[in-house]
């Protein structure tokens, strides 16, 4: 550019054009280079999935690549938005366990040996067909699991109430849902809460009774932790004879003495009554009275607390008068109250009166039906809401609510089926502790169990086992060394969680699809895949005409929509798409029903706020259950509670979770722990071995002391094949519900000098 | 009034271009004299200033971008920092934000591989978003590419007594390190979920409209200690 010349010149413009043409063609390649080397880590596709665990039904997002399940992450489009738990987080390390079962073997000569599916089936079908001939349909049975997908599920209970006519069909649901599954129905006339999750995101108390969410529903306690930590005001009580990390981080802990929390529900009853803290209006509108049997009045109801006053029963429950008139004003008075409980509540001889009586303080408080305040019974299993309570599968039930016993209900179900008249039996089958009762008495003498493990989970296991023996037994595993495998004379090898395809129904009503994304080892099949070929077998191919789960499901659901659990709008695509609906949702622009008996409930008349359309005269009932004690009472010879639970690493009986290599770390082996006083009068130390013995059986073990166990309970964990804690556990059962009273039993310690080997 | 380094370096950085301009004005009445002088100011005025300028301006512009202001610029950011800073909302950085978890730099606190120490992967990271922003070659949802380093919640959590308190976090300490298993699993949703920070989605338009900021956080800083001793009461009881 000359001095005297200002203006760009064609040789200065192409300098410049140039130079920015460089600089531009810098920015965009240093642009593009980063998009090439910035990876997206080690997960080449994403998918959506369902927890395979607990009853949280937790969404989780499956990362893939190369085929592996390389990376497991919380999924924040659903319900939990996003949190999982430590297990969950270790699910892509499920799906590589080795030694997985992966060819049918059938035991000969006391050992299992590799035959073909043809030549298992055949035997199995032999069996059963024999045994039916001889013996009549009740003497083969089905135990089942809430575990099964919704299909496989509702394809057994199919086959062998429809089919085969017998009702022996129970499974481990009846071990940890039962009591609440008959307490809402008695309640409110259907099955399954009235709330939701999302009522933890509103709620200002939380009443949590007989339940270590920290441990047990790890992502609902983070989610009320959330809560409190962004409402500090909210207040959070725990009732629970162990002091468990839940307690530990409660307002509240009340340290009842095992077996006697009824008094503590009804002495609350109690003082909202003196008090007032009863919502009337509530009560005229939609509440009635019962005492078992009839009617009754109000009145009635208070006369009947009165024997539960606070002074009168604090010394039985362990806690102080004050502590009683405190937690129940704090229940009745916040302005929106949730509990929740899970089997320490359940699992106990009187778990329908207790799931009864949580149910009143929530109806004649008001605190239901809105959000934050509601009864939530947090479920066990990841399908046991879904799959079995749902689809009927226990030995007194039909599904979608109906009843073996009320002919009606089995008349029904022969139309939807398309059976003759009288094809459902009309009495109901065994359940869970009476069936391996009946094994024990050769009365069932071929069963079939899927995707459970009772020689470790049943109570009285000294009872149990020896039953196993007697019976023969196919059972579907996926490992040929868990204590139910041992049983067997027939092991079928089984697919898991994502190597196959169904249905999760959890708490709070979601339905979830579970896609298949990884193929099964060997040759593995999925439980669907052997309920249709044994029905197939068996001369069932018409009543068992789908092939294929989305089949199934489409029958299922239009089935559905002939009662009040109504989730025809729940497509196959539907459920592909989105995270999970909850019922009722009967039509498919249908959003789902978050709180059930309210104005968002498509069966609650327009115009109403509230409607419990379950009950004939549209009204929830009141019980007046009376607080009766357990058959387990401590005494001289006996004179501990021995109660037993899951641990925050491990679930169930530790089939999947204890191979696990940092789940097992975590948890470390199962051991019993007590309170360092009660240990120091039993003259024992921290690592002493110790022989527990109860009238039903004994078994020795590690003994850890802790100050956070309450004296006079000693607490057990059931994961750990080598410590067969059910050994001494009492099968007490609750009488309607028939669910065993696993948390307690009075039991003797002493020193032992070596371990036994089981 | 100087609060903090950043502030020092914006007014050592002008006072230096003051300088500089200063400088180079020199060398323009001197052209075409190159005396020692000449030189020494042409190694400062040309060389050396503009350098030491360059090198604070880079270092005040990783400062400042640690600011929620800053991070907020990009309308695409308004979802995160505004539900940051909502005090009814549940998320994981609301909850560090409303509890004054973190006192200041609310965003880089747990997204520190950005800074001016930050690994080589994040700055491309983050000069990839800005040509897809500058470009409007984006599309909402937003997505984390790859996924969040665990050493972010690590350098506040890892040996603090609340993590130390849950056992379980022991046996996982590798993974965490390798991100194999993330924090996010346990402790939850950091953010809006992508499907409301969807144009169209009912909770979209609340998402990025204007609200009034709290100017800072809910509890004074003076107070974060307290609020940290009252947290560790909670927290010895085995959090």
């Amino acid at each position: 550019m000359k001095e005297d010349d200002k203006r760009l010149n064609r040789r200065d413009f192409v300098k410049f054009a140039g130079g920015g043409v460089a600089v531009g063609a810098m920015a965009l390649s240093g642009w593009g280079i980063t998009e090439l080397i910035v990876d997206e880590g080690p997960v080449a596709s994403w998918h959506k999935s369902v927890c395979r665990y607990c009853g949280t039904g937790c969404g989780v997002m499956v990362g893939k690549r190369d085929g592996d399940v390389v990376r497991i992450r919380g999924d924040v489009e659903a319900h939990n938005k996003g949190v999982i738990c430590i297990k969950g987080s270790k699910l892509a390390e499920l799906t590589k366990l080795p030694n997985r079962l992966s060819q049918p073997k059938i035991k000969k000569n006391g050992r299992f040996v590799e035959v073909s599916w043809e030549e298992a089936m055949q035997l199995m079908t032999g069996k059963f067909q024999s045994s039916i001939e001889e013996n009549g349909p009740d003497s083969v049975a089905f135990y089942g699991s809430g575990q099964l997908y919704i299909e496989e599920s509702y394809t057994a209970n199919k086959l062998f109430k429809a089919g085969f006519g017998t009702n022996n069909v129970d499974g481990n649901p009846r071990l940890c849902m039962a009591s609440a599954a008959v307490g809402y129905t008695q309640t409110f006339g259907k099955d399954e809460p009235p709330g939701a999750y999302e009522d933890i995101d509103h709620a200002d108390c939380f009443f949590l009774i007989g339940s270590n969410t920290y441990e047990c529903h790890p992502p609902l306690w983070e989610r009320i932790m959330i809560r409190k930590k962004v409402h500090p005001e909210t207040k959070i009580i725990v009732v629970d004879p162990r002091r468990t990390m839940t307690a530990r981080h409660a307002d509240i802990h009340l340290p009842v003495i095992p077996g006697t929390d009824m008094l503590l529900l009804n002495a609350m009853a109690y003082e909202f009554v003196r008090n007032g803290w009863i919502d009337k209006d509530f009560i005229r509108k939609h509440v009635k009275f019962v005492d078992g049997k009839e009617t009754v009045a109000y009145e009635d109801f208070a006369r009947f607390l009165e024997d539960y006053a606070p002074k009168k029963v604090a010394d039985t429950l362990g806690i102080t008068k004050r502590q009683i008139e405190e937690v129940a004003y704090l229940f009745a008075n916040s302005k929106a109250t949730m509990s929740m409980w899970t089997m320490g509540i359940n699992q106990r001889s009187q778990g329908v009166f207790l799931n009864n009586t949580l149910n009143n303080l929530h109806l004649i408080t008001g605190h239901i039906c809105r959000p934050g305040a509601t009864p939530l019974s947090l479920t066990g299993q990841s399908n046991a809401c879904g799959g079995v309570r749902d689809t009927g599968s226990l030995s007194h039930i039909l599904p979608n609510g109906r009843l073996v016993a009320n002919e009606k209900h089995r008349r029904e179900m022969e139309e939807l089926w398309n059976v003759p008249e009288g094809s459902i039996a009309p009495n109901p089958g065994y359940d869970a502790v009476n069936l391996f009762k009946a094994m024990g008495d050769e009365k069932v003498k071929a069963a079939l169990i899927m995707c459970t493990n009772p020689a470790q989970s049943m109570p009285n296991l000294g009872e149990v086992r020896p039953a196993m023996e007697k019976c023969f037994l196919v059972v579907a595993e996926i490992f040929e060394n868990s204590e139910t495998a041992q049983y067997a004379d027939i092991l079928l090898p089984a697919a898991l969680w994502a190597e196959k395809e169904g249905v999760y129904g959890q708490s709070e009503r979601r339905y979830q699809l579970i896609e298949k994304m990884i193929d099964p080892p060997g040759e593995a099949r999925s439980d669907f895949d052997i309920l249709v070929d044994f029905a197939n077998r068996m001369g069932y191919g018409d009543l068992i005409a789908y092939k294929t789960p989305s089949e199934c499901w489409e029958e299922y659901r239009k089935i559905s929509a002939s009662s009040y659990y109504n989730f025809e709008g729940m497509t196959r695509e539907r459920l592909k798409e989105l995270r999970g609906l909850q019922w009722p949702c009967p039509t498919t622009d249908h959003p789902g029903t978050v709180r059930r008996f309210t104005s968002e409930d498509p069966f609650v008349p327009e115009g109403k706020d509230v409607e419990f359309y379950g009950k004939p005269d549209k009204r929830a009932v009141v019980f007046l259950r009376p607080y009766i004690p357990s058959n387990e009472q401590l005494s001289e010879e006996a004179p501990i509670y021995l109660t037993t639970g899951r641990v925050v690493e491990q679930w169930h009986t530790g089939t999947m979770t204890d191979k696990i290599p940092d789940l097992r770390e975590g948890s470390g082996r199962a051991h019993f722990i007590m309170n360092p006083v009660d240990a120091a009068m039993m003259d024992l130390e921290d690592g002493d071995l110790v022989e527990v013995t109860s009238q039903y059986g004994t078994i020795t073990g590690q003994l850890k002391l802790s100050e956070n166990e309450t004296r006079g309970t000693m607490f057990a964990s059931f994961y750990d094949s080598q410590f067969l804690v059910n050994l001494v556990v009492a099968d007490n059962y609750d009488p309607v519900s028939k669910e065993p009273e696993y948390k307690i039993t009075a039991v003797s310690v002493k020193k032992a000098t070596k371990l036994e080997k089981l | 009034m100087i609060e903090e380094t950043k502030d020092l370096v914006k007014i050592l950085t002008t006072v230096l271009v003051i300088i500089d301009f200063a400088l180079i004005i020199y060398l323009i009445r001197k052209r075409g004299i190159l005396d020692s002088k000449v030189k020494k100011v042409i190694l400062f005025g040309v060389i050396i200033i503009p350098f030491g300028v360059a090198f604070l301006a880079n270092y005040h512009v990783f400062e400042t971008s640690k600011t929620i202001g800053s991070c907020q610029n990009c309308h695409v950011m308004k979802p995160f920092t505004n539900d940051m800073q909502n005090p009814a909302s549940m998320t994981l950085a609301a909850r560090h934000y409303k509890n004054n978890w973190i006192a200041k730099d609310q965003c880089y606190a747990c997204h520190a591989d950005y800074g001016f120490n930050g690994t080589l992967k994040a700055k491309t990271d983050g000069y990839r978003h800005l040509m897809r922003y500058i470009t409007r070659t984006y599309h909402e949802p937003i997505r984390y590419r790859g996924g969040f380093n665990n050493q972010n919640c690590l350098n506040c959590h890892e040996n603090a007594s609340g993590y130390l308190a849950v056992e379980m976090h022991e046996p996982l300490r590798e993974d965490f390190k390798s991100n194999e298993t993330s924090c996010l699993n346990c402790h939850g949703r950091a953010h809006p979920k992508p499907s409301s920070r969807t144009p169209g989605h009912e909770d979209y338009q609340k998402l990025i409209s204007e609200f009034e900021l709290l100017k800072e956080p809910k509890n004074r800083v003076e107070e974060v200690a307290d609020f940290l001793l009252t947290l560790n009461d909670d927290e010895n009881e085995e959090f």
